[in-house]
Formats: C-alpha cells, structure tokens, sequence
C-alpha cells in the first residue's frame, strides 16, 4: 500500500493505518475498507470523492468513532480511538466532533435554537451562556435572527442545514465530519452551504472532512481524495 | 353496499399487516381481557351468592318467626306456639299429620379449611319432618342422624369447607361429642353450608329449654299463603311474622348481591375506561402506521366513511377478542371457585357462577368499549388530507 | 436535570394522543388504586387502631353464645388483668330496620375509663351519662343522620332482644354526643347494660349475661398468657370461653365477611399488569419510532447511559403525572363518597401509607416500562439508524 501523506510538512492531526472494515450482508461479506493509510493535517479541508457503496460513510463513521475498524488504529491527535471505551468514546465525541449529515438530522420536536443547544447540555454551561453560544453559532453560520424558534419543518433546505452545522460547531470541535451536505440541497443552497464550510476552514481554522459524490463540491476543499474498492486511490491538492 | 364492500377491503389489507403492530394490538387485547375478566369475575360473585339464596326457598313453603324479629338467629318461639302453626289453614297434611318443622338455629365455632379463621356454622335441629318440608335435602353420603345418640349430618358445602366435618369426623361442641354419620345436599341452596342434628339433642346440647327458632310449614299450594298468614298474624296469642320462603332467602341476598353489583360495576367501568384509552392508542398508531395506504385506497377513489368504518371495526375486533379472552379466563378460574361470607351473622358458602349470560354481557361490554375507542382515531384517520398521506411515501 | 428537560417534554409532545391516552391509563390505574385502598381501609384500617392490650373473651361455642355476668369477678381475678368491661350487642335500629346504628350496651363506668381518651366525650356529659340509666351517647355521625340533640328522648328499637311488655323499643335519652378522633367510633350508640337486662324479656335469656368481656392487661407482651389463663378458669365450667386479643377477634370477624384485602389486591394487580402492558409498549414505541434521533444524539456527544435517562425521565413524567391526577382525583372522589358511605363504610378515607405504596408503584411502573427502551438503546447501531433514514 502507498503511504502519501497529503501535506507531509505538518504533524497530521488524524491518521489512519491499515483500517479495514467489512460487513457482512446475506451471507456474503463485503470488504468495505482495505487496509486504508491516510494522514489528515490540522487545518485541512479534506474531501473524499468515491462512488456509492466504496465504504466513504464507513470511512466517516470511523472517524467520527460511531463505528470501530476490524483491523488497524485511527490516531487522532497521538490517541488511538480503539483503545478508548464506549465511556470514554462518547466523550471523546463531545469534545472533539462535530456531524453534519445529507438529511441534517435535526430534532423535528425542537426549534432551531434548542437543536443547536443539544451538545451544550453535555457541558456544565448556564443557561444564559448556552444562549449566547446559541446565537453566536447560528449567526456565524448566517441563519436568519428572526427564525431562531422555528421547527425544522418550518425551514428550507439550506436553512435547516445552517442549523445542522451551527449544532456541529457550537461546542468548538476539533474536526467537522461532513456527509454529502449539499447532497439534498438545490444548487445554489448547496453553493452557500460550501462557501460557509469553506469560510469555516479558513476564517476559523477549522479541520473539514467532508464525503461527496459530487465533483463540484469536491473542488471546494483543500485536499481531494479518492476512494475505490476500499482503497484510497489518487490524492491532489485542488486549485483552491 | 360499495361502502361495506370496500371497509372489508380496507380491514383485509390492515390486518395482513397486523404483525408491524402486534405488540400494539396485544396490548389492546389484553386490556379488555383484563377488564371482562375482573367484571365478571366479580359479578359471577354476586350471581353465586344469589344463586344459593334463590335456590333455598320455595314458594310453597312459609317461614314462621317470632313478631318483630327478621332472621331465624334473633328468633325464639315456644314449642307451643309452633304446633299451633299446624293448626292453621292451608297446610298440606301427610301420613305423619301436618308438614310442619319447628327447627333451632344455632351458630357454632369451627375453623375454615382454608383460611383457618374461626367461623360462625349455623348448626341446625330439626325433626324427621324436616325432610318431608325442605324435599331437596337429600343424603349423598352415610345415613341420617338417629335421635339421641349426638349424631349430626353435614351439608355438602359445610363438609368441604370446615375443618373436622367429614363423614365419620367427631368434634367437641357445647361440651357434647358430635359423630359426623352423613352428608348431605340441598340442589344448591344455603341448608347445604349446615350442619343438622335432632331437634331435642340440640336444645339441650346449648340449653335453649323447649324453644325453637322458626317454624317452616309445606302448604298445599302457593295459593294457600294469604289465608295461612292472615290466620296466624290475627292469632293474638301467637304474636309472630310470616314470610314466604322463597322470598325471606331472596331478601337476603339483596343487599350483598347490590352492593357486589355497583362496586364491580363501578370498578369494570373505570377499568373499561382505561382499556378504552390503551385501544385508543393502539388504533392511533395503526391508523399512523397505515397512512399511505390510505392515501393510496383514497386517490383510487375508496370512501372517507369506509375508513371509518374499517378504523372502528378492527378496534371492535381486537375487543371482542380480548373480551372473549376475558370471559374464558373467568371461567377457567373462577367458575366454581368457593367462597364463603356472612349473612345474618351465619357462614354461607357458595360458588362463583360464571353463567352464559354474564360471559355474553362482559363480551358485549367489551365490544362497546372497543366501538369507541375506535371513533376517534377513526375520525383522524379520514380527516387527514390524502396529499399528506401521500407525501409520506 | 432540568436542562433536559424540554427534550423530554419535546418527545412527549411528539405524538400528543399518544401521551394524553397513556396518561389516562395510568391516572384510571392509580384512580383506581386510591378507591380500593380506601375500601380497604374502611374494612381493616381500624385494625391498628385496636389496643394490643384489650383482650376479648367471649362463648367458645360462637359469638352469639352469651356468657353470664359472673364470669366478670372471675376473669378480674387473673394475675396481671388491670380491668374488666362487658357489653351486650343490641342489634340497634331507629324507626326502620334500614336504619341500622352500632349499638352496645355496656357497663357505663368501666366502658368509658376503657375508651375515655378516644371518643371525645366531655366531663359533664360523661357524669350526665353514668348517672342516667336511660342515657344514650351517641356518635356525631348518627346524631348529624337523625337530628338528635342532647336531652332527646329516642324510641331505639332491637332487631334481637325482646322487653318483657311485649315490645322491643327502649326509649333512651340522649345524654352526650361522642366527637372521636377515629371515625369508627362516629358510628356508635352506647346504652347501659342494666337498663337491657333489667327489661329483656325472660325467654331471650339474656338477663344476667353478656355478649363478651374486654379485658384490659397491663402489657400487650402478656395477651397469649393471660388469655390462657382466663381460658383455663373456665374449662369445665358450663360455659367454657375463648379468649383472643381485640385485633384477632375483629380480624376473625371480618375475614368471615369477607378477604377484603386479598379481593382488593386482585384486582389491583389485573388493573396494574394491563396498565403497565400499556405505558411499557407506549415507552417501546416511542422509543423506535425515535432511533434515528438517538444515533444522531449520540453523535452529538450522548452516552447510552444519557440517553437512557432520558427515557427514564420521560416515562416518569408520563407515569408521574398519570399517578398524580389519578391520585388527585381519588381524594376528590373519596371525599364526595365518602359523605355518601358514611352509614355503610364508615372510615372510607385514603390511609396516608397509600402515598408510599403509590410512589413505589410509579418507581416500579417507570422502572418496569424502562426495560426494553433500555435494551433499544443499548444495542443501539449508531451507523445503522442513521444510515437508515
């Protein structure tokens, strides 16, 4: 297997050594991830281009802890998440990762601003310091003052995903773990929601890994990497 | 006709999907089962205890006690002013003279088999009379008692119930040594919880003198009551009441039988009123469940009133099924099933009836409560836009 | 905790129909729960009250076999007896047999020193009483039922005993009116023995006899010695006596009418095992309807064990506010009934110990419909639900 770190300059903030994770489906196993190698620096806005079914949510999940590989270690900055517990795990999540999914995932019982409010109940915060983590969040993501009591059902696409990623960002974790987000988005909500990641990368430093079939959304990261058959193929840097 | 055809439809095509909400379904069955069971367990109670009252008394039979006293135990008559009673019009004469039994009531302490508590026998003397006026006192076992000689009979459900009362049994009473020589039967009535022995044996036995507790006479015909009572109330001398039998015993189950009746109806409704919310919940989930289906039958042109009528008629189904339930459970446990309490201070034993009629009555009970359970979710279920439902692909 | 706490009220907002339902089924439970006990009560709460130290002696052929008056001297007489009182039992009603009062005829002196603290009786009307040998005291209950007053002549007739004129009507006057901390006693009317057994008519047999003694003894430890002992004095007499404490021999009483407490915690168990059938699969439900939630509160930092309190939470706020209407309702309903079983039920009133016994059930309930949510969660696969969607 190739080893190529995408920026070998810097001390990478997650790297992965020969993951493999299968499944198993109808009695047949699928090997989703081959025995991957992949370095991510801090600061990076990685975007990992595969079709469907080449193991990018597998690979996702992984990172994000939600899931365990067969074989391997994932290092997050010098900790090995495979030796963490469940406990210890979760935690782990709290502080360092933030999701965003295709389909948002927001709390339908909940209005924006308490969706946005959920990790920080983990955290020993007042209420009026919630709040104003709250506001802070989904004013830096651009969601409307105005809207901030509306449930989910009562926004548009985009909106609701401005939510999704204020939710994400509002316990400032180390790393965003983006899955197609723009994936159920029209074009233009799409666009807005990748100038906001990329603002988030670079105005704020923070480290993007984002999973997408579309090669549009793809050339708005730092780093392009591409998945096939369980293996990471071709690494690039991209124009931007 | 369309209507009906198509809620069978629509009940076929829910049902078929009835294993995604068993355990939902289960619930609402169970619920009803629980409400039927404890109505009529509680009701088959009352109709037992009625039962053995009713089934005492006949109405060609009086009931002679002393003026201004309503039950044979507070009752005291002279030997004499029972064999006036022969004396009046009306009753039915035999080989051995008038059918007439002056009998005394006494209670005794004997410890119940089961519960072990010290209970109050009746214990009753009688003279071979007895036998000719009460008919449905019949031996099942042993021979009857001979004059003299301490020997008493039991009834069957005495025999069973208490402690030391099996043929051939002795026990210590009234500082005598009674000999248990037989058993008998009473076709279900109350005789069937005592204990007989002769007369003379007995008032002397608990020194009660000459004196007994009533006087039962056999007419010649029911007709013959008025004229017999109206005889022996105008007798100044006498100074008694007169009662038909059959009604002194059904008097006496009313009260109990009442009180058993609204308590158990009360608690059923409150019950049914819980069941009714828990089907409520269980059709609302189908009908949830079921949206898009709906949607679908909709659009391709089923009626709003055959929802309805498919909603309301699955949670009459699950009803009548767990009422069903309910009423078999009943009576695979408590038909039969022996209790016993006090009237007029002496034990009675009697068994739970679960009849027919009440196993009905409780179904139907269910019926109706899973009918309305299932209005409004019904209701929602037709109400809801078919676009919605649609869009819920 | 309260931070969580719109989340819990969110998801129970989630399906209102749902929620408002199984509430209901829950408050019809402990509805339920607070009537039965209160039935129960009514039967057996006086149980506790009854002095450990009151023995009762009476026929050992049956409780309607009178035992003559000189046993009294005699059962004195046993070591360790501090006093001895008797009644008769009067079978008590006014105008109609419908009209039942509890009445007793008992030895004035000795009966009142006996229950002096209990029945709320004033001095004066106390002396006014021993004096009068035609005197009454009743309970307010039965003095609010029928209007007496104090210095009324009441016609009080007998459904037992008979007077030697023919009659069974004693006119009594009504010298005091009874105020007792426990209702049981609201319900009594209390005339002397001698006035009864020095009218009753011969052929009753009850002159010079009694129903029963209570016999007071100066450590309830002694109750089985002593009652041994009386029994003993009377073995080979004509009318040998069965001697028990005031709790066993009113317990013995009731169980004969009927196993109140076994009925009543039968049903309760059918009404229980159906209602918690309910909130348990409403808890199980609800919490599969949610999966895609919680795989996405879990990646949001959420351990299982938070999770899992949440839906704790939600069951208690779902059987806490079930339990607590139904309770409420209860005491309201035992209120208004409680006027109208006065006569029949005296003492139906929710014992305080219900609260405890409620509380454990909701703990019991939460716990109960907690268990499959609480598998759900556990075996929860966060990538699975979410992947689902």
């Amino acid at each position: 297997m190739t080893e190529i770190a995408a920026q070998p300059s810097s001390e990478p903030l997650i790297r992965l050594e020969r993951v493999s994770k299968s499944y198993r489906r109808g009695g047949e196993t699928i090997q989703v991830l081959d025995r991957v190698d992949l370095a991510i620096p801090r600061g990076d806005f990685l975007a990992l281009m595969a079709p469907s079914g080449s193991g990018k949510s597998t690979l996702l999940n992984l990172l994000g802890g939600l899931d365990r590989p067969d074989e391997g270690s994932i290092l997050f900055d010098g900790v090995a998440l495979e030796s963490l517990g469940p406990r210890a795990l979760t935690r782990w999540r709290a502080i360092h990762v933030g999701f965003v999914f295709q389909l948002y995932h927001l709390l339908p019982v909940l209005s924006a601003a308490r969706n946005v409010e959920l990790p920080l109940l983990l955290q020993r915060l007042g209420r009026a310091e919630r709040a104003r983590r709250v506001a802070a969040a989904l004013s830096l993501v651009g969601f409307p003052d105005d809207r901030h009591t509306f449930r989910p059902t009562e926004l548009s696409g985009g909106q609701q995903q401005r939510v999704a990623i204020a939710r994400a960002i509002v316990t400032n974790p180390t790393v965003l773990l983006c899955d197609e987000p723009t994936g159920d988005l029209d074009r233009r909500a799409g666009d807005e929601i990748l100038d906001l990641l990329v603002e988030l990368n670079r105005r704020l430093d923070k480290t993007i890994v984002m999973v997408t079939h579309d090669p549009h959304a793809a050339e708005r990261a730092r780093t392009l990497v591409r998945l096939e058959k369980g293996l990471v193929g071709e690494i690039r840097a991209t124009s931007s | 006709m369309r209507v009906l055809r198509e809620t069978w439809l629509l009940l076929v095509v829910s049902l078929r999907s009835l294993h995604k909400r068993l355990d939902v379904a289960l619930v609402a069955t169970v619920g009803f089962a629980g409400v039927v069971l404890v109505l009529v367990a509680v009701l088959s109670m009352a109709a037992g205890f009625r039962h053995t009252l009713r089934a005492t008394g006949s109405n060609d039979v009086a009931l002679v006690l002393r003026k201004g006293s309503g039950a044979e135990l507070s009752s005291t008559l002279s030997l004499d002013q029972a064999r006036r009673v022969g004396d009046a019009p009306g009753v039915a004469v035999g080989a051995h003279g008038p059918e007439i039994s002056p009998e005394l009531l006494v209670l005794i302490n004997r410890r119940e088999r089961r519960s072990r508590i010290l209970a109050n026998a009746p214990f009753r003397g009688v003279t071979a009379s007895a036998f000719r006026v009460h008919p449905h006192i019949h031996l099942v076992a042993g021979h009857r008692f001979k004059p003299g000689l301490d020997q008493v009979i039991v009834g069957r459900a005495a025999e069973e119930s208490f402690r030391g009362l099996r043929l051939r049994d002795r026990f210590t009473s009234g500082g005598v040594r009674w000999r248990v020589v037989g058993v008998f039967g009473d076709r279900g009535g109350i005789h069937a919880s005592e204990i007989w022995t002769d007369l003379p044996t007995l008032e002397s036995a608990y020194r009660r003198g000459d004196s007994v507790s009533a006087v039962y006479a056999r007419l010649v015909s029911p007709a013959a009551y008025p004229r017999f009572r109206a005889n022996l109330l105008h007798n100044p001398e006498l100074s008694v009441s007169v009662h038909r039998e059959e009604r002194y015993y059904a008097r006496q189950s009313r009260g109990l039988d009442r009180f058993i009746t609204v308590a158990g109806t009360i608690i059923a409704l409150m019950m049914g009123l819980g069941a009714l919310f828990a089907a409520a919940n269980t059709m609302y989930a189908t009908v949830s469940e079921r949206a898009r289906e709906v949607a679908i039958l909709r659009t391709l042109g089923y009626h709003a009133a055959a929802v309805v009528l498919s909603v309301v008629a699955e949670s009459v189904l699950y009803a009548l099924s767990g009422g069903v339930l309910g009423a078999l459970a009943a009576f695979l446990f408590f038909n039969g099933f022996e209790a016993s309490t006090l009237n007029n201070f002496s034990v009675v034993v009697f068994r739970f009836a679960v009849t027919p009629s009440l196993a009905a009555a409780g179904i139907l009970f269910a019926g109706a409560l899973g009918f309305l359970a299932g209005l409004a979710p019904a209701a929602a279920a037709a109400r809801r836009p078919i676009a919605a439902g649609i869009r819920a692909l | 905790m309260t931070r969580y706490l719109p989340l819990v009220r969110a998801a129970l907002a989630r399906r209102r129909a749902r929620t408002v339902l199984t509430i209901g089924s829950v408050l019809i439970a402990f509805l339920l729960f607070a009537l039965l006990m209160s039935v129960r009560q009514a039967f057996l709460g006086g149980i506790h009250a009854v002095g450990k130290r009151i023995l009762i002696t009476a026929n050992v052929v049956s409780l309607v076999s009178p035992l003559p008056l000189a046993d009294r001297a005699i059962i004195a007489s046993v070591p360790r007896v501090r006093r001895v009182a008797y009644e008769v039992w009067f079978g008590g009603y006014y105008r109609r047999t419908g009209n039942f009062l509890f009445a007793l005829a008992v030895d004035p002196p000795t009966f009142v020193a006996e229950l002096r603290s209990e029945l709320g009786l004033s001095p004066r009307a106390r002396a006014r009483w021993i004096a009068d040998r035609r005197g009454l005291l009743v309970g307010n209950a039965i003095a609010r039922r029928f209007g007496w007053h104090v210095g009324e002549v009441i016609p009080l007739r007998s459904n037992i005993w008979r007077r030697s004129n023919g009659t069974n009507t004693w006119p009594v006057r009504v010298d005091g009116i009874l105020r007792p901390s426990e209702k049981r006693y609201a319900q009594l009317a209390l005339l002397h023995y001698h006035y009864l057994s020095e009218t009753v008519a011969k052929s009753t047999g009850l002159s010079g006899k009694v129903s029963l003694y209570r016999v007071e003894i100066a450590h309830a430890r002694d109750a089985a010695a002593v009652s041994r002992a009386i029994d003993a004095r009377f073995a080979n007499s004509p009318d040998p006596t069965r001697t028990s404490t005031a709790r066993t021999f009113l317990l013995n009483f009731l169980d004969q009418i009927a196993d109140i407490g076994t009925i009543v915690t039968a049903i309760l168990a059918a009404v229980f095992f159906t209602m918690l059938l309910v909130t348990a699969n409403t808890m199980a439900r609800s919490v599969r309807e949610r999966t895609a939630e919680f795989a996405v509160l879990r990646t949001l930092g959420y351990g299982p064990g938070r999770l899992f309190g949440l839906v704790v939470a939600e069951a208690a706020l779902l059987v806490g506010a079930g339990a607590l209407l139904g309770l409420l309702l209860g005491l309201g309903l035992i209120v208004v009934l409680h006027g109208l079983l006065a006569t029949i039920l005296p003492g139906f009133a929710l014992p305080p110990s219900s609260f405890a016994l409620g509380l454990a059930l909701v703990v019991l309930f939460v716990l109960a419909s907690s268990v499959v949510p609480y598998l759900q969660i556990a075996r929860l696969a966060v990538a699975d639900a979410l992947r689902r969607e």
